[in-house]
């Protein structure tokens, strides 16, 4: 960084500083928010946890029907709330890209908002059509999970559900499902007056290993493409034509090749070999610093040693994305290698990953040192 | 061995934070954390969006996912770091939702403003919020965490799951283009 450039860091610090002294904050306000906000998710874990009970009873009362040659009608499990299955109908349409089928469900002046999509009313159909052909050329894939009811307002019943998300094809290169993203709909007399779609960005790293990789690589090898694929320059948005969809099928299946190709293939050039003898040296470096971490911990303590081993290895990847990379593998590393071995680590401590997880992971050159423990 | 979800705790603020015990329960826990931390949080977040309003959701969404992942979240530190991520990331996707849906609502002229990053309620927004959200966003993110909240560049780069190199060119070009901005305003 240049003089001038720290001259203006200062500069932009003061004024940040200023700008948002500043700015007044209703605390007292926000708290008594806050205090509600709780007090409704404790109520839906309520909700969620009575119709868990609720199907658990259901289940009991089907078998020792059976048993006892009981009727089963009335069972609560054969009659699920009519706004969840309006929701999961109006789902099951859109997962499946059946545009048609999906606005049969939603009212007339309807809207469908979300991280990728956007549609308000049956004038706008066209617009979901080329949303659904979107997620088909993208091959986003989206598992409905779980759907609960909330509660009922005087819009509707609000009705959540759940879903695993796999996009760009982050399934074929092994990566994902991507969890944590859910739909929230209103239903009211079996129709669907508002539908918001929530992809988690944060937890799931969708952004940083799929989306951002694929996005980065679009710019790089078809700069001319961007224009076409996105709507803006910094490539947050896709842009909603059939020219963009082709190119997404296109390039999408294109990006999964270079991802996937075995950098093992390029061992004979010195300068990749040098760099997955790098990433070795990083991970064995890794290994000695958690056992002398571990042995320096006075109270040998679960927490204790599983705080040490992630706190080395959040070092260690940050070390092995900052090891300058060979042009000829950078995609399988950045695309595919790193994200699979954080797909690793992000096990639960008591959780053992797939062994294929592993054997995918010990074929790439560099890496194998980083799993041994 | 495991990745952890969070940032290395090298700076005071974070030491600080981890010597402080909260609360047993949950929401009390989540509560004591939020008096403490979201007035900065929401002055974070209105760097990051367009208006204050917008602000406010980003962190009140942010303390209702911590309270949701409570047993996942092991001391005040780390719960910090969950927050701030969550304020960061909450941020983004809600220029991303008003993007598109501005997109959608009308096309046209306005389609141009929002390709320049100038997409803000102008009349609610001071020069120097103004120029930040002239940039490109990756490099307001960075500014942001550098120069308002303080994290180092190590530290940036885990929040933004980018390489610290990319951190230094997008602070580098974002202070460039913030100093010929300055100076063409003067």
């Amino acid at each position: 960084m240049t003089g001038r450039q720290d001259d203006v860091g200062r500069t932009l610090r003061s004024l940040l500083l200023a700008e948002t002294d500043a700015m007044p904050v209703d605390i007292h306000h926000a708290a008594v928010h806050l205090r509600r906000r709780l007090a409704d998710t404790r109520k839906r874990r309520r909700v969620t946890l009575a119709v868990a009970a609720s199907v658990v009873a259901a289940v009991a009362v089907t078998v020792a029907g059976g048993w006892l040659g009981i009727s089963k009608a009335g069972d609560p499990a054969k009659d699920p709330d009519p706004s969840v299955t309006v929701a999961r109908e109006f789902l099951d349409a859109f997962v499946s890209y059946d545009a048609d089928a999906a606005i049969s469900y939603l009212t007339s002046n309807a809207a469908v908002q979300g991280d990728l999509i956007a549609y308000a009313g049956s004038g706008d159909a066209e617009n979901l059509r080329l949303t659904l052909a979107h997620y088909r050329a993208a091959h986003y894939e989206q598992t409905v999970t779980d759907c609960v009811p909330e509660g009922t307002a005087a819009s509707g019943v609000s009705v959540r559900c759940a879903f695993d998300l796999q996009a760009v094809r982050s399934d074929e290169m092994g990566l994902g499902p991507y969890t944590g993203n859910y739909w929230r709909l209103t239903v009211r007399d079996r129709k669907i007056v508002s539908v918001q779609q929530t992809i988690a960005l944060n937890g799931t790293r969708f952004s940083h290993q799929v989306w951002g990789p694929f996005a980065s690589w679009v710019h790089i090898n078809h700069p001319d493409d961007v224009e076409t694929m996105f709507v803006d320059s910094e490539m947050i948005v896709q842009r909603l034509t059939e020219d963009s969809n082709r190119l997404w099928e296109q390039r999408s299946a294109e990006y999964v090749a270079v991802a996937k190709q075995n950098p093992g293939a390029h061992l004979d050039e010195p300068d990749v070999a040098a760099y997955a003898a790098k990433l070795e040296s990083i991970c064995a470096a890794a290994q000695a610093k958690v056992k002398n971490e571990i042995k320096a911990i006075q109270q040998q303590t679960q927490p204790a040693i599983r705080e040490a081993r992630e706190r080395v290895m959040l070092e260690t990847m940050l070390q092995l994305r900052a090891a300058p990379l060979p042009k000829a593998i950078h995609w399988p590393y950045v695309g595919r290698a790193f994200p699979l071995l954080e797909q690793f680590y992000a096990y639960p401590h008591n959780v053992q990953p797939p062994e294929s997880l592993a054997q995918e992971i010990q074929q790439i050159p560099g890496l194998n040192k980083c799993l041994s423990d | 061995m495991l990745l952890p979800q969070r940032v290395p705790s090298d700076s005071v603020t974070e030491s600080e934070v981890q010597r402080k015990a909260l609360p047993r329960d949950r929401a009390s826990a989540v509560t004591a954390l939020f008096e403490e931390h979201y007035a900065p949080l929401v002055r974070m977040a209105r760097l990051l969006v367009d208006d204050r309003e917008t602000a406010e959701d980003v962190v009140m969404d942010a303390f209702t996912s911590l309270y949701r992942r409570w047993t996942a979240v092991r001391d005040p530190a780390e719960a910090h770091r969950y927050v701030r991520a969550c304020v960061l990331n909450g941020a983004r996707s809600q220029l991303r939702r008003r993007r598109r849906w501005r997109r959608h609502e009308s096309a046209g002229p306005q389609q141009d403003a929002i390709r320049e990053g100038h997409e803000t309620n102008q009349a609610d927004r001071s020069t120097v919020t103004q120029l930040l959200a002239a940039l490109p966003y990756r490099q307001r993110q960075v500014l942001v965490l550098r120069y308002f909240a303080d994290l180092t560049e190590a530290q940036i780069a885990y929040e933004l799951g980018v390489s610290p190199g990319s951190v230094k060119t997008h602070a580098s070009r974002g202070l460039a283009a913030l100093a010929r901005a300055l100076e063409g305003s003067r």
